[in-house]
C-alpha cells in the first residue's frame, strides 16, 4: 500500500492512546483516515464570519497519497460503539463510497448487514448515527467532531470563538426544543427585517418617481395643439422603437443559436482532443519504458553516484561517503581509476559487456515506430489546438456582440417605458380636473407597502422579543453548565498553568442576535480575547476547555467519547512539557479516550506519558515507524530512533 | 524532466561530431557553449531541446553537462587528454571520443529522435568550424537571450521558449531583412545558422578557416 507498508489495526482504549512516529511517516494521514471513516466527505458549517459549508476531509485528500495501483484497494473500517450498539463502516479511500455497513443491535445482539447503493448506504449511515447519538442532524455531529473532538495542527481555538462555542454548548446542553425555537426565531428576525427593508426601498423608489412627475408637471404649461403634436411625435417614436426592439430581439435570438452551436463545436473539439490525449499518454509511457530498456546496457554499467564518488576521490582526495580526506586517498583514487578497479570491492570492472545489438536493433525500431505515432498525434493535437483557439475567440466575439445588443434592447426599452408614461400623462391632462390615474395607482401602491412594512416589522420585533426571552432561558442553562464546567476546567487548566483558572460567562450581540459565551479568567484577570494570553497558553487553555466540555458532557449524559490531539508537545519548554503530560493523564484517568500523535524526539513529553502507561505500554501505543516508509534522512538516524524506542520500552526498528 | 541519458548522449554526440569535423578535442566549457547554442536555436530544427541552462558568470551553464564528460570517461566512451591538475585541485582536461564511444553513438542514433539531435549538433558545430574554437567560446556570451538575461541581472534558468527566445527573434529579423531588402531567401536551417553566426561573430576576432 502507498500510505503504509501493511494494514494497520488499532483499538481505541479508554485512556491514553498514542500514535508515535517521525515527520512525514503518516500520523496526520492516519488521524484523517479515522475521521474519514467516521464522516466521509460530509460537510459542516464553518462559522467564521461568512457561513460556509466545508468538508471535514476534502474529497481529494487521499488522491495524492495513493499510488495508482493501490487506489482501489485502499479502505478504512471503523467500528463505533454507541452504548451497546455497534456500527461498523468500511469506506473506500479513493472515491467517496461506503463499501460495507453493519449494525450490531444493542438489544438483540444480532448483526444486520445493510445493503444498497453507495448513496443509499451513506444516507442510512447518517440516519443511524443521528438516531443513536440523539443529534438533530449528521452535520451537527460533523460540527462537534471538527470543532471539539479534534485538536489538530491548525490549532483553531474554541475557548475564544464566541459563535462556534455558543453553537457547541447549545448543541450539547440546551434542550432541543429551546434551541430549535431559538434558531427558528433568529431566522425569522433576519427574514422579516430583510423583507421589510426591501419593501421600504420599493416605497422610496415610488415616492421619488412621484416627485419627479410632479416637478415635470409643474414645469409644463402646455397648449392643447402642442400636446397633440407631442402625442403624435411620441406615437411615431414608439412605433420606431417597437420595430427596432423587434428586430434586435430577432437578431439576439439568432446570435444565441450561433453561440450555442459554436460552444457545441468547441465541446466536440475538446472531446476529440481528449481522445487523442488518451491515446497519446500510454504511448509516451511505453516509449519511456522502452527507452530505459534501450539505454539499460549503454549507460547502466556505472551509476552516477559511483562516478561522483570516484571523481571526488581522485580530484579532492575526499571520500564523499565518510568524509575522510587526504593525499593518500587521492593516490588511492588514481590507482583504482587507472587500474579500472571498483572503488567498492576492488574487482576489475568489465567494460566489454555484450551490447546485444540485435536486441537493441529491434528495440530501436519499436521506439521509432511509437515515436512516429506520437509525432503524428502531436500534429493532430496542434491542429485541434488551433481550431479550439479559433472557436474560443469566435465565442468571445459573438458573446460581446450579444451583450452589446442586449444592452441596446434594454436602453430602447427604458426609452419606450418613459415615453409611454409621458403619453399617459399627456392623455390624462385632457381629462380636465380628474385626478391623474397613474398618480392614483402610485399612491395606492404606497399605501399597500406601508401596511406590509408595518406588518413585517411588527413580526420582526415580536420575534426579537421572544428571542430575548428564549435567550434568557438559554443563559440560565449556560449558567448552570458554567457552574459544573468551571471546576472541571480549573482542574485541567491548573495542571498546565500551575494556578487556578475559572470560566466567566459573557454576552454579546451579533447581527442583532444575542450570543452567550464563556472565556477564561486567571491570575485575577479576565481574558476575553486570545491575545491576552501567550501563544502556548492559548492552545492548552483551549485544550483544557475542550476537555472540560467533554468531561462535563459525558458525566451528565453517561457515555464515552474520544478526542484526537495532534503533536501537542510542539513549542513547549521542558517545564510545560511535563505539565501538559499531567493534564492529559488527568483527562485519561477519568476514562476518556484520547488519541494523541507525537513525534519521536528528544522531548520529555513522551517519556512523561510513558511513565504513567505502566510496564506494558503495548496495545496503547501505535508505533507508525514500523508501518511507514522511512526517508533517507530518517534511515540514517535509525540509531537515534532505536535509542528513543528503547527508552520507551518499545521494540527497535 | 529529462532523464540522465539525454545529457550523456548530447555530450557524446558533440565529441563524435568534433571527431568527424576534425576538431582536435573539446574542453569542458566547449560542451556548455556548443550545447547552449544548439538549445537556443533548436527552434530552427523544429524540436524542443528539453533542458535548461542557467545564467552564470562563466556563461550558460548546466551542471549535468559539466559532469557528463567524466562519466563518459569512466564508461570508457571518452578519454581525457592533456590532463593538468591546477593549484586549487581542479582538473583541467580536454576530451575525445574513444572507439567504443563512437560505436555507441552509432547505436544510439538508431533512435530517430536521437539521430535528429545528433544531426543538429553536427550542423551547429559544422558551421562553427568555420570560425574556429575561440569564437565558439565567445559566441555564447554575446548570444542575445543570454545577454538580455545578464543585462536584466536575472538569475536562474535562461528562458528559451517562445517569445522569450531573443535569439530566434533576432534571427527572424535578420532573415526578414535579407528577404525584404535583397530578395535573398534562406531555405535551410543551416543557411539560417550561417547567417546568424556570421552576424554575431562580426565583432569578434575570427580566425582564418583551416
Amino acid at each position: 500500500m502507498s500510505l503504509y507498508t501493511r494494514a494497520i489495526e488499532m483499538k481505541i482504549h479508554p485512556g491514553l492512546n498514542l500514535i508515535i512516529g517521525g515527520n512525514g511517516i503518516g500520523k496526520t494521514t492516519l488521524v484523517n483516515t479515522i475521521l474519514f471513516g467516521l464522516v466521509g466527505n460530509a460537510t459542516y458549517e464553518k462559522l467564521d464570519g461568512i457561513k460556509k459549508e466545508v468538508p471535514l476531509i476534502d474529497e481529494d485528500y487521499f488522491h495524492g497519497r495513493l499510488e495508482p495501483g493501490d487506489q482501489d484497494l485502499a479502505q478504512v473500517t471503523i467500528t463505533i460503539g454507541v452504548g451497546m450498539d455497534e456500527v461498523s463502516i468500511t469506506r473506500a479511500l479513493y472515491r467517496p463510497q461506503i463499501l460495507r455497513l453493519h449494525h450490531k443491535r444493542a438489544r438483540t445482539r444480532d448483526v444486520q448487514s445493510i445493503t444498497g447503493s453507495p448513496a443509499e448506504l451513506e444516507r442510512r449511515y447518517r440516519k443511524l448515527l443521528e438516531r443513536l447519538l440523539g443529534l438533530p442532524t449528521f452535520e451537527d455531529f460533523v460540527f462537534i467532531v471538527a470543532n471539539l473532538l479534534i485538536f489538530d495542527e491548525n490549532r483553531r481555538t474554541l475557548a475564544w470563538d464566541p459563535e462556534v462555542q455558543n453553537r457547541m454548548v447549545r448543541l450539547l446542553s440546551v434542550p432541543r426544543q429551546l434551541d430549535e425555537s431559538f434558531s427558528k426565531l433568529s431566522v425569522m428576525v433576519t427574514q422579516n427585517d430583510t423583507k421589510g427593508r426591501h419593501k421600504s426601498e420599493d416605497r422610496k423608489r415610488i415616492r421619488s418617481a412621484i416627485d419627479r412627475w410632479m416637478e415635470a408637471k409643474a414645469d409644463e404649461d402646455v397648449e392643447p395643439q402642442d400636446v397633440d403634436k407631442e402625442r403624435q411625435n411620441i406615437e411615431k417614436r414608439l412605433n420606431e422603437l417597437d420595430q427596432q426592439i423587434d428586430r434586435l430581439e430577432g437578431e439576439v435570438e439568432d446570435d444565441r443559436l450561433k453561440v450555442n452551436s459554436e460552444i457545441q463545436r468547441l465541446k466536440e473539439l475538446n472531446a476529440r482532443a481528449d481522445e487523442i490525449e488518451l491515446k497519446r499518454a500510454p504511448l509516451i509511457e511505453k516509449q519511456t519504458e522502452l527507452e530505459s530498456q534501450f539505454y539499460g546496457s549503454i549507460y547502466k554499467s556505472v551509476p552516477a553516484a559511483y562516478v561522483l564518488l570516484l571523481e571526488a576521490l581522485v580530484k579532492e582526495g575526499l571520500c564523499e561517503f565518510c568524509h575522510t580526506e587526504g593525499r593518500q586517498l587521492r593516490a588511492l583514487g588514481r590507482e583504482l581509476k587507472s587500474g579500472g578497479l571498483c572503488i567498492v570491492c576492488r574487482s576489475p570492472i568489465d567494460y566489454s559487456k555484450s551490447l546485444e545489438t540485435d536486441n537493441k536493433q529491434s528495440l530501436g525500431d519499436e521506439i521509432n515506430s511509437i515515436r512516429e505515432t506520437i509525432e503524428l498525434l502531436d500534429i493532430e493535437l496542434t491542429t485541434f489546438g488551433a481550431a479550439q483557439a479559433t472557436a474560443r475567440s469566435t465565442i468571445t466575439v459573438l458573446q460581446e456582440v450579444l451583450a452589446e445588443k442586449t444592452r441596446s434592447i434594454r436602453n430602447l426599452d427604458t426609452e419606450r417605458f418613459e415615453l409611454k408614461t409621458r403619453y399617459t400623462a399627456l392623455s390624462a391632462d385632457f381629462n380636465g380636473d380628474e385626478p391623474d390615474p397613474w398618480l392614483l395607482e402610485q399612491n395606492r401602491a404606497i399605501k399597500k407597502l406601508d401596511d406590509e412594512i408595518e406588518k413585517l416589522y411588527r413580526k420582526r420585533d415580536d420575534a426579537k422579543a421572544k428571542l430575548r426571552e428564549i435567550n434568557e432561558k438559554i443563559l440560565q442553562v449556560l449558567r448552570s453548565v458554567n457552574e459544573s464546567l468551571t471546576p472541571l476546567f480549573s482542574e485541567f487548566a491548573s495542571q498546565f498553568l500551575g494556578t487556578n483558572c475559572e470560566l466567566v460567562i459573557a454576552q454579546r450581540t451579533r447581527q442583532g442576535k444575542p450570543v452567550a459565551y464563556m472565556f477564561p479568567r486567571f491570575l485575577d484577570k479576565e481574558r476575553p480575547s486570545m491575545n491576552q494570553v501567550s501563544e502556548s497558553q492559548r492552545f492548552f487553555i483551549d485544550q483544557a476547555f475542550r476537555m472540560a466540555l467533554i468531561s462535563w458532557f459525558t458525566q451528565t449524559n453517561s457515555g464515552e467519547t474520544f478526542c484526537i490531539v495532534e503533536t501537542p508537545e510542539g513549542s513547549l519548554d521542558l517545564a510545560y512539557e511535563e505539565n501538559v503530560a499531567k493534564m492529559y493523564l488527568e483527562f485519561a484517568k477519568q476514562g476518556h479516550s484520547i488519541i494523541a500523535t507525537s513525534n519521536l524526539n528528544s522531548s520529555k513529553f513522551l517519556v512523561e506519558l510513558f511513565r504513567h502507561l505502566g510496564d506494558n505500554p503495548k496495545g496503547k501505543v501505535l508505533d507508525l515507524l514500523a508501518y511507514g516508509r522511512l526517508t533517507s534522512v530518517q534511515d540514517s538516524h535509525k540509531v537515534d530512533f532505536n535509542k528513543s524506542l528503547k527508552q520507551l520500552n518499545l521494540p527497535p526498528l | 524532466m529529462i532523464n540522465r541519458p539525454a545529457y550523456l548522449n548530447d555530450v557524446l554526440f558533440a565529441l563524435y561530431a568534433a571527431e568527424k569535423l576534425g576538431w582536435t578535442a573539446l574542453a569542458r566549457t566547449h560542451f556548455q557553449r556548443i550545447l547552449y547554442l544548439c538549445a537556443a536555436l533548436s527552434d530552427l530544427a523544429n524540436s524542443e531541446w528539453g533542458y535548461d541552462f542557467s545564467n552564470t558568470l562563466y556563461g550558460p551553464f548546466n551542471r549535468y553537462i559539466s559532469t557528463a564528460p567524466d562519466e563518459l570517461v569512466h564508461q570508457r566512451y571518452a578519454e581525457a587528454i592533456e590532463v593538468t591538475v591546477q593549484r586549487d585541485s581542479k582538473m583541467k582536461a580536454t576530451f575525445r571520443a574513444t572507439d567504443a564511444g563512437k560505436e555507441r553513438v552509432e547505436l544510439i542514433a538508431k533512435l530517430r529522435r536521437e539521430q535528429r539531435r545528433l544531426a543538429w549538433i553536427y550542423s551547429v558545430m559544422g558551421v562553427l568550424t568555420v570560425y574556429g574554437p575561440t569564437v565558439t567560446s565567445k559566441l555564447a556570451f554575446i548570444e542575445p537571450t543570454f545577454t538580455t538575461m545578464k543585462l536584466e541581472n536575472r538569475k536562474g534558468a535562461i528562458e528559451l521558449s517562445g517569445e522569450n527566445n531573443q535569439s530566434i527573434q533576432l534571427l527572424r529579423r535578420l532573415s526578414d531583412q535579407l528577404e525584404r531588402d535583397y530578395s535573398i531567401h534562406l531555405d535551410t536551417p543551416v543557411s539560417h545558422l550561417i547567417l546568424y553566426f556570421d552576424y554575431l561573430s562580426r565583432d569578434i576576432g575570427r580566425s582564418e578557416p583551416k
